[in-house]
């Protein structure tokens, strides 16, 4: 009938797009003109996310992967995060476009509607983290990636560190949709003493090749 | 403000993160000829003992995952079953 | 003044003046400069004036321990100057004067302290009554500190912080940077807490050592260098302690510097290990003037003079009793202060080598002697100085007295980690009797005095804490243990009080004006222990918060129940230290507030809506529109849905899928009535129950699939309701699994005659009547692919067709729908106008028609409760219970008679015929423009519910107060056969 409808992420970035690409009714922003140089905040609200709930998780295979045994792993293959989180279920998370499809599946739930998700990465993430929240992202105990469940920003969140190391830190956490606007808002007003940036959808993908 | 729970999935976390569930009393009496008195023993009769007491917690906002705990309600704090610190 | 500027102990950059403005005109300090050092150098002397009394106050300390320096900064009250940084143009001003501080109108309060004793306001605010206001408001001018505006906002920036770590080290001392170092060498992430600008504590700012050591203030700067080295290590400098609770939860607040971007940072961490490394500071000596402006701590004045270039006087006497005021006393000598005399209420245990030093400087030497009393109105004029046994005295002139009993530990932080403290008779300290798993002191708090065993005990604590923590370093530990025992101790601190005497000037407490003779008059009504005097007098209550009497009060109460003793030691008598709280300093409450920030949900199509005028209000988590004009009784809203068709963002009602073998017994389990006679197509609806039977939740259950469910809440259960349904089949292990959709589930119900006109505008469904009928549900598209789930219910009475879409999606629909319906009258409605519109349908909404002792039977809704499942639903007990019990409440509807009269919700009903005439309440009324009425919900007694049962609606807001009448009237009250919904 119509053209395709917009859908629209829950974020929204004050800052002007250099790039963009449409996908399903997505407006991407691949890049904006001035990411500054790090840390960088990168809206994956757009990319699929589903809800693996399974009294035997071993049985599935999503992105091609078994779901991490141990509690808290998390396992990443072809831009596709697969994240253990209790005994019965696991998120999984895209991280960048073109990744396989949903399972059909009762086992599976689309969940990319029901979150947000943000990445931040590049130097002094975690200087970032810990002024928003109590969890413990740098400590050397953790080996990323990894999952930490809790408060961030004051709203219950999934949290997946992706990497570690001294200025090359990043994590990607997802949280309810509603809180979009609100975590943003927090995040860029806890961010502006060390320069953090909305970025473009490119910019996960570039950190994740240097991460892995 | 300073209680902290070991979660079983997440580990050492501040009490704000947890709901309390109540006093651990054991299974809902079983139904059909279940006294009003009986009834109201579970819901609402609770030891409130200055010592150490086996209660629910859930980590609402962590992992979400109901649990009991021991903690020693003179001290606010979570302990082994036995008394010791966890 | 000239300042000294050639010392290497100096914090002041002379170099880089910093302008100030005080009392209208123009001074200069220098970068580093406190705003307290910058006025001393500029020959201030007085202030502020005291609390009650308004006494002059000076310069005593300089870690903020009274309110003696508070003052106005920049229009903020209260700044301790002490410890705030000059900044460029401050403007500071004087508190609690008239005219100045120097110049005091109200200094004559001073000569009556005969008419204020302790305890003078809880005794004399008695009668009469009427006098009260008058009374409080002159106490209000003539007492206080600074004065804030109604309308003072705080201007500063805050923020918060998190860091994470496995050893917190507080004081950054000598002791403390040991502590730290040796921990870091043990792998532990370490974080290190200081108060002042700069590490280096009591190191920083002396230039002896021991023997053939490093000076010890080179000595500080090569930690404090390696400290800050270290990446294991992060320094909080400016970051002072306010709080420790148990499991080892640490709070602090950091003062901002100017390159920092924020004024006041609440910091809060959660370490493995706490080391307290407080040092310790002076105990004021108590004598008959003692807080002169003149008079200051040996420690501050030789502070003022290494830190800050600045010599406190033009000739000096001390009173000391304690090896650090020695050499205070010779070190400023030396730095070109004169002084006059140094007495020492010791007479035997001085290190030889201070008095040695006393003695070739020619400088008079008392042992067994202490100040009594300056002379002076406005500053120090001379000193007299006597024998402690009180047979001698000397006079001596002087502009400065340096004067101390002794030394107390700054233990209030470690005390509160460790509890009750207690005294130690070989220290004369206050010492914690016992220390939680994971707190560990180390240095002078311990009463070491040797810089070498400072050093090897902050090691001590270092490895201690890195043992508690796993690292295997326990031998490290005892090690340096053994090491620090074979050294010698320190020696034992003086246990001086005062000379005997009614201690009528002698200040106990400056904040808050208390003197040895309030004290004295407190124990004399019988308050025997300074927890009960501490109340009772009011010392130790203020800013300073036991800064300058917390060591002093016991030892005086102490003294005083000794009456037969001589009075000017404790002899024997135990004292009790009275009780430590955070915050230890005060705290603006804008800093614990930090960044202040408030987490609030948007529904996807907020920003549609506020373009539509929507005044927005907070339910729960959610911002929900509550109405789109500034017509506060939305008629209009309410009668375009009845007439036309309206549109609703109902997206914060919970959504949620169950799914997984036990689905079933799940939803058995929590919902009262049968979930098994869910028929396919149709939407059942359904209730939750807490224990008692009390109703907590309402909602849809359909279901989707195999095993599958979807099910919607209330708005504000939604958040709880997967915890909800685990916490009631903890024990079942059953098989199910939950997702909460609520979030991504946009709601838009379409409501009105016209909404089928609208909605087959924008899909090709058939969403005609006999296709899709009321009480069913159908998943569609709509225009361009946006998936719906439709449920055709009828909370509004209209026609209405309940739209789940994807929140993705929500803004595209919305406008979708806006353009279709252009031609309908479509208009968005809000939830005041909902609420206007299910009232007339009856339609209950939980938290107003009923509360917490509401039951499912007495909403009449007893059909939604099963009695015969298998599956025994939560309430099940006690509405049984509740179906025999006549007392209850019901839920009627009731009609005004006079229909221009519409009592606020929650009014209470009333018969005066009866003995308790209270007989229900009212939940929802309002004025319905389509029943031209006024009409109500309301839960009543039983005898009072049948139809047309007159009932009295209590006004009390009027005078006198009215009652207006009211009858019980059958519900619903709009289109009772539901026609409308069904079209």
């Amino acid at each position: 009938m119509d053209a395709i409808p917009r859908r629209r992420s829950p974020v929204i970035f004050d800052a002007r797009p250099d790039r963009i690409r449409d996908s399903g009714g997505w407006r991407v922003v691949q890049k904006y003109a001035d990411e500054g140089r790090g840390p960088y905040l990168v809206d994956l609200s757009h990319l699929p996310r589903w809800d693996l709930q399974d009294s035997d998780l071993s049985s599935h295979f999503p992105a091609g992967v078994p779901v991490p045994e141990t509690i808290g792993a998390c396992a990443i293959t072809e831009n596709v995060l697969v994240s253990r989180m209790n005994r019965t279920q696991a998120g999984i998370w895209h991280l960048a476009p073109g990744g396989p499809g949903m399972p059909d599946e009762p086992a599976f739930t689309d969940i990319r509607e029901n979150t947000a998700c943000l990445a931040v990465l590049g130097p002094q993430a975690f200087s970032l983290s810990e002024k928003v929240c109590r969890l413990d992202l740098s400590t050397p105990g953790h080996h990323p990636p990894c999952l930490l469940q809790g408060p961030f920003g004051g709203v219950p969140c999934q949290v997946a560190l992706l990497e570690n190391r001294s200025g090359r830190e990043g994590f990607v956490f997802t949280f309810s949709r509603g809180y979009g606007r609100d975590m943003v808002k927090a995040l860029l007003a806890a961010g502006r003493e060390f320069g953090l940036r909305p970025a473009g959808e490119d910019r996960m993908t570039r950190m994740k090749d240097d991460f892995w | 403000m300073s209680l902290l729970i070991h979660c079983p999935i997440c580990g050492r976390r501040n009490g704000y993160e947890f709901r309390y569930g109540g006093e651990d009393k054991g299974a809902y009496p079983a139904g059909r000829s279940l006294t009003p008195e009986a009834w109201y023993e579970y819901v609402h009769a609770n030891t409130c003992s200055a010592g150490v007491v086996a209660e629910w917690w859930c980590h609402r906002h962590g992992c979400g995952l109901w649990f009991t705990i021991f903690r020693d309600t003179r001290t606010n704090r979570q302990v082994l079953e036995h008394g010791g610190r966890s | 003044m000239k300042r000294l500027t050639s010392l290497p102990t100096l914090r002041v950059d002379v170099g880089r003046p910093v302008p100030f403005v005080y009392k209208n005109q123009t001074g200069r300090g220098f970068k580093g400069d406190t705003i307290a050092t910058a006025l001393y150098a500029a020959g201030v002397r007085i202030f502020s004036r005291s609390l009650k009394y308004h006494r002059p106050r000076g310069l005593f300390s300089l870690d903020g321990e009274s309110s003696n320096t508070m003052m106005t900064v920049n229009g903020v009250p209260n700044v301790r100057t002490e410890t705030t940084l000059l900044a460029e143009g401050a403007m500071i001003r004087d508190q609690n004067a008239i005219f100045t501080a120097r110049n005091d109108l109200l200094g004559f309060m001073d000569r009556l302290d005969r008419f204020m004793p302790a305890g003078f306001y809880y005794e004399t605010m008695h009668k009469p009554a009427s006098l009260w206001p008058v009374a409080a408001k002159m106490v209000r001018k003539a007492a206080g500190l600074g004065r804030i505006a109604p309308d003072f906002r705080f201007s500063g920036a805050c923020d918060e912080m998190y860091p994470a770590a496995d050893l917190c080290v507080i004081g950054g001392g000598p002791a403390g940077m040991e502590a730290a170092l040796a921990a870091a060498d043990q792998g532990l992430r370490v974080i290190l807490l200081e108060a002042r600008p700069w590490l280096g504590g009591s190191f920083d700012y002396r230039e002896r050592g021991s023997g053939e050591d490093a000076p010890l203030y080179r000595q500080a700067a090569d930690l404090a260098s390696r400290v800050s080295t270290r990446a294991a290590i992060r320094v909080f400098t400016r970051t002072a302690m306010v709080g420790g609770y148990s499991d080892n939860l640490v709070t602090a607040v950091t003062e901002g510097g100017p390159d920092d971007p924020f004024d006041y940072r609440y910091l809060e961490m959660r370490p493995r290990a706490v080391v307290v490394a407080t040092g310790s500071r002076e105990r004021p000596l108590i004598f008959e003037n003692n807080e002169r402006p003149g008079v200051m701590l040996p420690d501050c004045a030789l502070r003022l003079a290494r830190t800050y270039g600045i010599l406190a006087g033009r000739e000096a006497v001390f009173s000391v009793g304690h090896d650090l005021g020695l050499e205070a006393a010779l070190d400023l000598s030396e730095l070109g202060l004169p002084v006059r005399a140094v007495a020492d209420v010791r007479t035997k245990g001085h290190d030889p080598a201070l008095v040695r030093g006393l003695a070739d400087r020619r400088i008079p030497f008392y042992p067994g002697w202490a100040a009594a009393a300056v002379e002076g109105k406005k500053g120090v004029k001379s000193v007299r100085l006597a024998s402690c046994d009180g047979g001698q005295y000397r006079i001596l002139t002087c502009d400065l007295l340096a004067a101390a009993a002794g030394h107390t530990p700054a233990v209030e932080p470690l005390s509160l980690f460790c509890g009750p403290l207690a005294y130690d008779g070989q220290t004369g300290y206050f010492l914690p009797r016992t220390y939680p798993a994971g707190v560990f002191a180390a240095g002078r708090i311990y009463g070491l005095e040797a810089p070498q065993n400072i050093r090897i005990s902050g090691r001590v604590a270092g490895l201690d804490a890195a043992a508690f923590c796993g690292a295997d370093c326990r031998g490290a530990a005892d090690a340096h243990r053994n090491e620090l025992a074979a050294l010698p101790m320190g020696r034992p601190a003086s246990k001086w009080v005062a000379f005997p005497g009614p201690w009528r000037k002698h200040f106990v407490d400056f904040d808050e004006d208390v003197t040895g003779k309030h004290i004295r008059q407190a124990v004399g009504r019988g308050f025997g222990v300074p927890e009960l005097i501490k109340r009772f007098t009011a010392a130790g209550t203020g800013p300073g918060q036991g800064g300058i009497s917390g060591h002093n009060l016991p030892l005086l109460v102490a003294a005083i129940k000794n009456p037969s003793r001589d009075r000017t030691d404790i002899h024997g008598t135990v004292p009790a230290p009275t009780t430590v709280r955070p915050p230890l300093r005060p705290v603006f409450l804008a800093a614990y507030a930090g960044s202040g920030r408030e987490m609030v949900k948007r529904t996807p199509v907020h920003d549609a809506q506020a373009w539509e005028g929507a005044v927005f209000r907070r339910v729960g988590v959610w911002h929900r529109a509550r109405y789109f004009s500034a017509d506060l009784d939305v008629s209009e809203e309410v009668d375009n849905v009845r007439t036309n068709v309206g549109m609703l963002d109902a997206s914060t009602l919970g959504c949620f899928r169950i799914f997984g073998p036990d689905a079933l017994s799940a939803l058995q389990r929590v919902y009262a009535g049968d979930m098994s006679k869910i028929k396919d197509g149709r939407v059942k609806y359904a209730a939750m129950c807490n224990h008692d039977g009390c109703v907590i939740d309402d909602g849809v259950v359909i279901r989707i699939g195999e095993n599958d469910y979807m099910f919607t809440t209330s708005t504000g259960r939604a958040g709880e309701t997967v915890e909800w349904i685990r916490y009631h089949t903890r024990f079942d292990n059953w098989d199910f699994h939950l997702v909460n959709q609520t979030d991504g589930t946009g709601v838009i119900n379409l409501a009105g005659p016209r909404a089928r006109d609208v909605l087959e505008r924008v899909t090709d469904a058939d969403v005609s009547n006999q296709a899709f009928s009321f009480g069913c549900w159908k998943d569609f598209s709509l225009s361009g692919g946006i998936p719906v789930r439709c449920l055709r219910l009828g909370f509004v009475g209209e026609l209405s067709f309940e739209l789940n879409i994807p929140a993705s999606y929500m803004q595209a629909a919305w406008d979708m729908l806006r353009k279709a319906g252009s031609g309908f009258g479509l208009r968005p409605f809000g939830v005041e106008a909902q609420n206007i519109l299910r009232l007339e349908k009856g339609h209950v909404i939980l938290g107003q028609e009923s509360e917490q002792r509401t039951n499912l039977l007495d909403l009449n809704m007893g059909f939604l409760f099963s009695r015969d499942k298998d599956i025994r639903p939560v309430g099940a007990d006690a509405l049984l219970q509740a179906e025999k019990d006549a007392g209850r409440l019901t839920l009627v509807g009731i009609r005004m008679t006079d229909s221009s009269c519409v009592p606020p919700d929650g009014s209470i009903l009333v018969d005066d015929q009866v003995v308790d005439p209270v007989i229900g309440y009212v939940g929802t009324i309002r004025k319905s423009r389509a029943l031209d009425a006024v009409v109500g919900m309301a839960l009543v007694e039983r005898a009072w519910t049948a139809e047309g049962t007159r009932l009295a609606v209590y006004d009390g807001g009027g005078e006198p107060s009215e009652r207006h009448d009211a009858t019980v009237v059958r519900m619903p009250f709009y289109d009772p056969e539901g026609i409308r919904m069904r079209m």
